[in-house]
C-alpha cells in the first residue's frame, strides 16, 4: 500500500516533468512577465535608450529563470520536490490562481493553502456523502424486508436512474433552476469562505450563512448519490437475507427490529463499512468536476487550478494527500475487519 | 453441439432473462433504438467529421445562439429563416448611364416582434465576356415608410467565377443609410450603437426617448421591401445573355437570418445542434464500447492467467491491481489530459488526447474484473472435472477455454455492460471541466455551452447532458436485468 | 519380468507445509506432509491390484501419482507401454525395451500418449463430470484431444459403443442428457465409459463405488470385472472397504501413513492377516455369519491415526499398537516374506522368519 503512495507521487512528478508540461507553463509565465516588463519600460515617461532596455529585460529574464529554477533540467527540480512531498515538506505555491482558491497571497505555504481549502470540501462534499450514507443505511434495511413491493421497485428504479445521470450535469440543471430561474440559491459560491472561517473560529451564528450557500450543492449530491448507495446497501443486505439462518429466525417469530439488527446487519457490516470508509475517503479528490461546476473553493477546485497553472508543488502535494487518505482508510479497514468479522483473526 | 449453436443458445437464454423484466424490456428497447440511430448516423456522417464540425463554413448561414423552431410554443419570439432564390425572380431590366441594371424587388414580411439576426447575399455567377464592374446595391423600404439607401453597396469581382458573399459587416454604409433616413434624429443617433446593432436599426422603429436621452429601437413588424440593384458595364453583350447567365448560375440568393433554427437550435457558431447531437450518437457508443471492450478483455486475460497459473505472475497482477486501486483516478486523469492539451502541438491533437484519456481509463478499470475472474478461475480450477479433463489429456488451453471460460461469460457480459457508460461519462466530465480534446462529442458540445454560452441557452446546455444520461441509463438498466443472470441468488 | 505391467519402487510424495515468517527466520528445516513415504509393489498383467487403507494413508495420492496427475517427489515407476503407444515414445525414454518411467518430467507428447494407455476413474461421480456439458460432449472430449475419429459421425459411433459397453442403453438418449439428469450409478458408468474410450491397458480406480448406494455397488463392480475380461485390463483398485476388496481384488497392499505394511494375495491377507493394523482392519468389518465371529481374535487398536506431518519414529503404528516392543519405537521394520507372495513389515514377524 505504501507502494501505491510512492507510485502515485512519482508518477505525477514524472508526468509533470517528462511531458514538458511544467516547463511549458513556466516558460509562458516567464515570457509573459518579460513582455510586460518590456512594455512597461518602453511606455514609461523616462524611456531608457534601446540597448539599455534590452539589458534590463535580459537581466529581468535571468532573475525570473533563477526564481523559477528553469536553469536546471526538470529532473533536478521535480525530484527534490517529490522527495520533499513524501516527508511532508510541501513547499510554497508560486501560482496566484491556486492561492486565489484558498483566499491567500501568492507564494503562501502549500500546507496553508491545503489547510484552507480542506474544510470547505469537508463541509460540502464529505458532509453530503455522510448524509447520503445515513439515508441509505436507514432506508436499506427498511426495504430489504419488503423486497418486491412497490416501494422497493420504486427505489430500485430511482437508483438506476440516478446511476445514469452524471452528477455534474444534475448540478448544472439545479443551478439553472434554483439559482438562475428561481433565485432561491446563490449564483456565486465563493463567499461561503467567510462564513466557514467564522464558523471554525467558533462563531455559531455563521452557521446560517454557511447553510445558505451549502444547501444546494448538498441537496444535489444527496439526490444523485442516494440512488446508488441505497441500491448498494440493499444488494449487500439481500445476499444475507436469502441465507437460511435468516429464514429460520423469521420462522421462529422474532421481531423485525431484532432480526434486522442481529441477523442481517451484523454480517453485512463488513462490506458496508468498507464502502462507507472508502466513499468518505474518496470525497477529497473524487469530485473535482462537481466542485468546478459550483465553483466551490475546495480541494477539487484547488487541484484543477494547480493543474491549469502548472503549480507542481501543489499538484504533488494534493496527489500525495488524496492517495494517503485512501491508503489510511484501507489500513483502518483491515484493522476493523478483525473486529467486525469473527472469521478473520490475526 | 457446434460452437455456433452453443453461443446462440446461451445468447437466447440471456435475452429471455433480460426481457422477462420491466427494466430489461425498457433497456432492450432503448438499446435497439440507440444502435439504429448510431448506425444511421454513422452511415450519414460526413468524412472528416471533426474538421467539418469545427471549421464550419457550412454554418455561416445559420443564426447564432438560436433556440429551436418549436420554442415559439414556449413563448420565444421566433423569426424563421427566409431564403430567396434570386435566380427565379424576374428583375426589372434597365440601362442607366451605360450600365445595365437588374432590379430585384423582394418583399419580406416580418410578423414577429423581434429583429432578424442578419442579412446575406450570395452569388456564384459566371458572366459572359464583356461584363465589367459588377456592382450590388441594396436598399430597404421599411413598413414605416423610411427608406434606407445602400445598406450594402459594393463592387464585386465576377471575373474569376468566385463566390461572392456579402453581409452587413461594413457599418459605415448602414450608418449613412440610417442617418439619411432619419434626419430628425441625427443629433441623437450613436454611430457606435448602429455599428454594433445594425439589425435593430434596419428592422426597428426608431424613436427618441426622453428618459434615456437617446434613440431607442423597438421591433417593427410589417412589410419590408428590399430593392437589390445588380448592375454591370457591358461591352457587346446583350442584357438577355447576362440574365440567362444569372438564371443558370450556381447560386444567387438573399438570406434573411431568423432568430430560431432547426430541431435543437444553434450554438455560438451557428452550428446546427440537431446535427451535432445526431452525429454524436455513434461517437459516444464507440467511445463507451471501445473502452469497455479493452478493459474487459485485459481484465479477463489477467484474471485467467493470474488464477490459473498462479505463482509470480499472480502475485504481480494482484499487487498491480491493489496499487492502482489506491491511486486516485480522477486527479491523474486530469493531470495527464491537461498536460497533453497544453504541450502537444501536433495536427492530430484531438485523437492523441482522446487516446491518452482512453489509455488511462482502461488502465484503471481492468483491475476489478481481473480479481473477480481470478477467484472464479481458482474455484473452477480445483473442481474434480477439471482434474478429470487433465487425466484424459486436456491441455491448459483447452481447460481454460472449454471448462473455465463458459462459466465466466455472464461476468464478462456484466462487465461490458457496466463499464460502457463509464468512458462516455468521464470524457464528458473532462470536457465540462474545461479539458477539451476538440473531437465533436456530446461532452464537447457541453463544454462549449458552459464556456461560451449562458444559462439562458437551455437548448444548448441541457440536451447533450440529457442524451448522455439516456445512454447511461440504457446500460444501467441492461445491467440491472443482467444481474439475475450473474447472481442466481437474487432470483426470487 | 515380462508379465509385470507396472513396477513401483520407493514411490514418494511429500507436500511442503507453508511456513510463517517466524519459522523461516528461526532457521528450522521445512516441514512436509509425507503422504506417500516410499512404497514399492508390482502390478502383474491382467490382475486387479488393490491399495487398501483408512483415509489419510496415502492410497489416493499414490493412485494420482501413477495416473500422472501429481508430480512425484521420488522413486521410480516402470510401466510397460502397449504396442500402439510405444510407437509414440522416443527411443531414449524406453528402458528394457518396453518400459517407461512414469515419474518425473516427460515431454508433452509423451505425457499425452501415456494418457491413451493409463486412465483413472474417480470417486465422486458427480464432481468428475462437468455439470454444464452433455454426456456426449464429455465423452467426445478425449476423442477430440487425441484426434480419434476424423468426423463427427465417427466420433458419434465410438461414443455410442462406449455407452453401450457400460450398459447405458439406448445410447442416443444418454448422449443428449446432462449429468444432473441421471442417477449416481449411471454417472459412474459414464465415468467408466470415459476411462475406457481411449482403450487404456491400465486403469486406476480411486474408490469408484464408495459414494454409490450399496445396492448399486455390486453392479458397478461387476461391470468393471466384465470390462477387464473383455479388454484385458489391469486395475489398480483403491478402497478403504475391505468387503469390497475381498470381493474384487487379486492382490492387496495395506497402507498405513504412507507406507505399505502388508502385501499379498487377497484371500491370504484378509483371512490370515499378519500385521496388527491389518488385523484391526479386518476385525472391524462387520461379519454377517455369526459362526465366524470366533475365528479372528479381536485386536483392539488404540487412538486415532496421527497426522502425516508428524509421523512417529520407528514403526509408524507403535503409538497405537498393542504389541509394540522397544525396537518398534526406534527402527522401521523391513518388508519380510512370511509365506510365498505374502509380505509383512512388522518386527513381530521379522524374528520368526527368514529375510526374503
Amino acid at each position: 500500500m505504501a507502494l501505491a503512495l510512492l507510485i502515485a507521487v512519482f508518477l505525477t512528478g514524472f508526468i509533470l516533468g517528462a511531458t514538458g508540461y511544467i516547463d511549458t507553463i513556466i516558460n509562458s509565465i516567464i515570457n509573459e512577465e518579460v513582455r510586460a516588463y518590456r512594455q512597461a519600460l518602453t511606455s514609461s515617461p523616462q524611456k531608457p535608450p534601446a540597448e539599455e532596455i534590452e539589458k534590463l529585460v535580459a537581466q529581468r529574464k535571468q532573475e525570473l529563470i533563477a526564481y523559477w529554477g528553469m536553469d536546471k533540467p526538470w529532473q533536478a527540480r521535480i525530484i527534490p520536490m517529490v522527495i520533499n512531498t513524501f516527508i511532508l515538506n510541501l513547499g510554497r505555491s508560486p501560482s496566484p490562481e491556486v492561492t486565489n482558491v484558498a483566499g491567500l497571497q501568492p507564494n503562501s505555504l502549500v500546507s496553508d493553502v491545503i489547510a484552507a481549502c480542506l474544510p470547505r470540501t469537508i463541509f460540502m462534499i464529505t458532509l453530503a456523502e455522510a448524509i447520503t450514507i445515513l439515508i441509505a443505511l436507514a432506508v436499506g434495511p427498511f426495504i430489504v424486508y419488503r423486497i418486491g413491493s412497490f416501494i422497493d421497485r420504486f427505489i430500485v428504479a430511482y437508483a438506476a436512474l440516478m446511476n445514469a445521470f452524471p452528477i455534474w450535469w444534475v448540478a448544472l440543471v439545479m443551478l439553472l433552476v434554483f439559482s438562475y430561474d428561481l433565485g432561491v440559491a446563490p449564483k456565486q459560491f465563493r463567499p461561503v469562505v467567510t462564513y466557514i472561517n467564522a464558523l471554525l473560529l467558533g462563531d455559531l451564528n455563521a452557521l446560517i450563512g454557511v447553510l445558505n450557500y451549502v444547501w444546494l450543492p448538498i441537496v444535489t449530491i444527496v439526490i444523485v448519490l442516494s440512488g446508488p448507495w441505497i441500491y448498494g446497501v440493499r444488494a449487500m443486505l439481500i445476499r444475507i437475507v436469502k441465507e437460511d439462518f435468516v429464514t429460520a429466525a423469521i420462522a421462529r417469530g422474532l421481531p423485525e427490529k431484532q432480526i434486522l439488527r442481529r441477523y442481517i446487519i451484523r454480517p453485512a457490516a463488513s462490506p458496508i463499512v468498507t464502502n462507507v470508509l472508502l466513499g468518505l475517503a474518496g470525497t477529497l479528490g473524487g469530485y473535482i468536476i462537481t466542485e468546478s461546476v459550483f465553483d466551490w473553493p475546495g480541494m477539487g477546485t484547488l487541484y484543477y487550478a494547480a493543474v491549469t497553472s502548472g503549480d507542481a508543488q501543489t499538484i504533488l502535494a494534493l496527489t500525495y494527500i488524496f492517495t494517503l487518505v485512501y491508503v489510511i482508510a484501507r489500513f483502518i479497514l483491515e484493522v476493523l475487519y478483525i473486529i467486525l468479522d469473527p472469521r478473520v483473526r490475526l | 453441439m457446434s460452437l455456433l449453436s452453443k453461443m446462440y443458445e446461451s445468447w437466447s437464454w440471456i435475452r429471455k432473462e433480460i426481457l422477462s423484466q420491466v427494466s430489461g424490456k425498457v433497456a432492450f428497447a432503448l438499446l435497439i433504438a440507440l444502435i439504429v440511430v448510431s448506425v444511421y448516423a454513422a452511415i450519414l456522417m460526413p468524412p472528416d467529421y471533426a474538421k467539418y464540425w469545427d471549421v464550419g463554413s457550412k454554418w455561416v448561414d445559420n443564426p447564432y445562439n438560436a433556440p429551436p423552431e418549436w420554442a415559439s410554443y414556449l413563448g420565444y419570439v421566433c423569426i424563421p429563416q427566409t431564403f430567396y432564390d434570386l435566380r427565379a425572380v424576374k428583375p426589372g431590366v434597365s440601362e442607366v448611364s451605360g450600365r445595365v441594371v437588374f432590379t430585384y424587388n423582394i418583399t419580406y414580411d416580418l410578423s414577429a416582434r423581434d429583429y432578424p439576426q442578419g442579412l446575406r447575399i450570395r452569388a456564384n455567377i459566371v458572366v459572359p465576356q464583356g461584363v465589367r464592374n459588377a456592382r450590388i446595391r441594396v436598399d430597404v423600404i421599411k413598413p414605416d415608410g423610411a427608406r434606407l439607401p445602400a445598406i450594402i453597396d459594393t463592387y464585386v469581382d465576377l471575373t474569376n467565377s468566385s463566390l461572392i458573399d456579402l453581409n452587413l459587416d461594413k457599418p459605415e454604409g448602414i450608418v449613412t443609410a440610417v442617418v439619411s433616413a432619419y434626419r430628425d434624429l441625427v443629433k441623437f443617433l450613436s454611430v457606435e450603437e448602429i455599428s454594433i446593432f445594425p439589425m435593430k436599426y434596419i428592422f426597428g422603429n426608431l424613436s427618441y426617448s426622453e428618459t434615456l436621452k437617446k434613440v431607442e429601437t423597438t421591433p417593427l413588424p410589417g412589410r419590408y421591401m428590399f430593392v437589390i440593384d445588380f448592375s454591370f458595364r457591358v461591352f457587346n453583350v446583350q442584357s438577355q445573355d447576362i440574365l440567362r447567365a444569372v438564371e443558370r448560375s450556381k447560386e444567387f440568393s438573399l438570406l434573411i437570418k431568423g432568430t430560431c433554427y432547426g430541431l435543437m437550435g444553434t450554438d455560438y457558431k451557428g452550428r446546427d445542434l440537431a446535427e451535432g447531437l445526431f452525429y454524436g450518437f455513434p461517437i459516444a457508443l464507440a467511445i463507451g464500447l471501445l473502452v469497455a471492450l479493452a478493459s474487459t478483455a485485459i481484465g479477463v486475460v489477467a484474471g485467467l492467467v493470474s488464477g490459473y497459473y498462479g505463482g509470480f505472475i499472480d502475485e504481480l497482477i494482484q499487487r498491480t491491481v491493489d496499487v492502482m486501486g489506491s491511486i486516485p483516478l480522477l486527479p491523474i486523469l486530469i493531470l495527464i489530459a491537461q498536460s497533453i492539451a497544453k504541450t502537444y502541438t501536433g495536427e492530430d491533437k484531438p485523437i492523441v488526447m482522446l487516446t491518452a484519456i482512453f489509455a488511462v481509463l482502461i488502465a484503471f478499470s481492468w483491475g476489478g474484473l481481473a480479481i473477480i475472474i481470478r477467484s472464479m478461475t481458482l474455484s473452477i480450477k480445483s473442481e474434480l472435472y477439471v482434474e478429470a479433463a487433465k487425466a484424459v489429456g486436456a491441455s491448459n488451453l483447452r481447460i481454460i477455454s472449454k471448462h473455465i471460460l463458459p462459466q465466466i461469460v455472464p461476468y464478462i457480459a456484466a462487465s461490458l455492460v457496466y463499464s460502457t457508460p463509464n468512458a462516455i461519462l468521464t470524457e464528458a466530465g473532462l470536457s465540462v471541466l474545461g479539458i477539451r480534446h476538440g473531437y465533436p462529442t456530446w461532452g464537447n458540445i457541453l463544454s462549449e455551452a458552459r464556456q461560451y454560452g449562458t444559462i439562458s441557452q437551455w437548448w444548448w446546455i441541457l440536451p447533450p447532458g440529457f442524451l448522455i444520461a439516456i445512454v447511461s441509463l440504457t446500460f444501467v438498466l441492461l445491467g440491472l436485468a443482467l444481474e439475475k443472470v450473474v447472481e442466481p441468488k437474487l432470483r426470487r | 519380468m515380462s508379465n509385470v505391467k507396472l513396477e513401483v519402487n520407493d514411490l514418494r510424495k511429500y507436500f511442503p507445509i507453508r511456513r510463517g515468517l517466524t519459522e523461516v527466520l528461526s532457521g528450522k528445516p521445512p516441514r512436509y506432509v509425507r503422504a506417500v513415504d516410499g512404497i514399492s509393489f508390482e502390478v502383474i498383467d491382467g490382475e486387479i491390484f488393490c491399495l487398501v487403507g483408512e483415509s489419510g494413508c496415502g492410497k489416493t495420492t499414490a493412485g494420482r501419482l501413477i495416473a500422472r496427475l501429481i508430480e512425484a517427489t521420488g522413486g521410480k515407476a516402470m510401466y510397460r507401454v502397449s504396442k500402439n503407444v510405444k510407437e509414440m515414445i522416443p527411443e531414449g525414454l524406453l528402458v528394457n525395451g518396453d518400459y517407461v518411467n512414469l515419474l518425473g518430467k516427460l515431454p508433452g507428447s509423451v505425457d499425452k500418449a501415456l494418457r491413451l494407455d493409463i486412465q483413472i476413474i474417480f470417486q465422486d461421480p458427480y464432481g468428475s463430470l462437468n455439470p454444464r456439458m452433455t454426456i456426449g460432449s464429455i465423452l467426445e472430449e478425449p476423442l477430440i484431444i487425441h484426434s480419434i475419429g476424423s468426423t463427427k459421425e465417427e466420433r458419434q459411433e465410438i461414443i455410442y459403443r462406449a455407452l453401450s459397453e457400460v450398459k447405458l442403453n439406448p445410447p442416443e438418449e444418454f448422449v443428449e442428457r446432462y449429468p444432473h439428469m441421471i442417477s449416481g450409478g449411471q454417472r459412474q458408468r459414464v465415468a467408466i465409459a470415459r476411462a475406457m474410450i481411449l482403450n487404456p491397458s491400465l486403469v486406476v480406480a480411486d474408490e469408484p463405488v464408495s459414494m454409490l448406494d450399496v445396492s448399486i455397488r455390486a453392479e458397478i463392480l461387476q461391470l468393471m470385472l466384465d470390462l477387464k475380461a473383455l479388454r484385458n485390463l489391469s486395475y489398480i483398485f483403491i478402497t478403504h472397504d475391505l468387503a469390497v476388496a475381498n470381493y474384487i481384488c487379486g492382490r492387496i497392499a495395506v497402507m498405513y501413513l504412507g507406507k505399505i505394511v502388508e502385501l499379498g494375495p487377497s484371500d491370504k491377507v484378509i483371512n490370515n492377516p499378519k500385521h496388527p493394523y491389518t488385523i484391526a482392519l479386518v476385525s472391524a468389518v462387520p461379519e454377517p455369519d455369526p459362526s465366524n465371529r470366533t475365528k479372528i481374535r479381536e485386536v483392539p487398536i488404540k487412538g486415532e491415526i496421527p497426522s502425516a506431518a508428524a509421523i512417529p519414529s520407528g514403526c509408524r503404528l507403535h503409538p497405537r499398537c498393542p504389541y509394540a516392543m522397544d525396537i518398534c519405537k526406534v527402527k522401521e521394520p523391513p518388508m519380510i516374506e512370511v509365506e510365498p507372495g505374502h509380505q509383512v513389515a512388522c518386527w513381530l514377524h521379522t524374528k520368526e522368519s527368514t529375510p526374503s
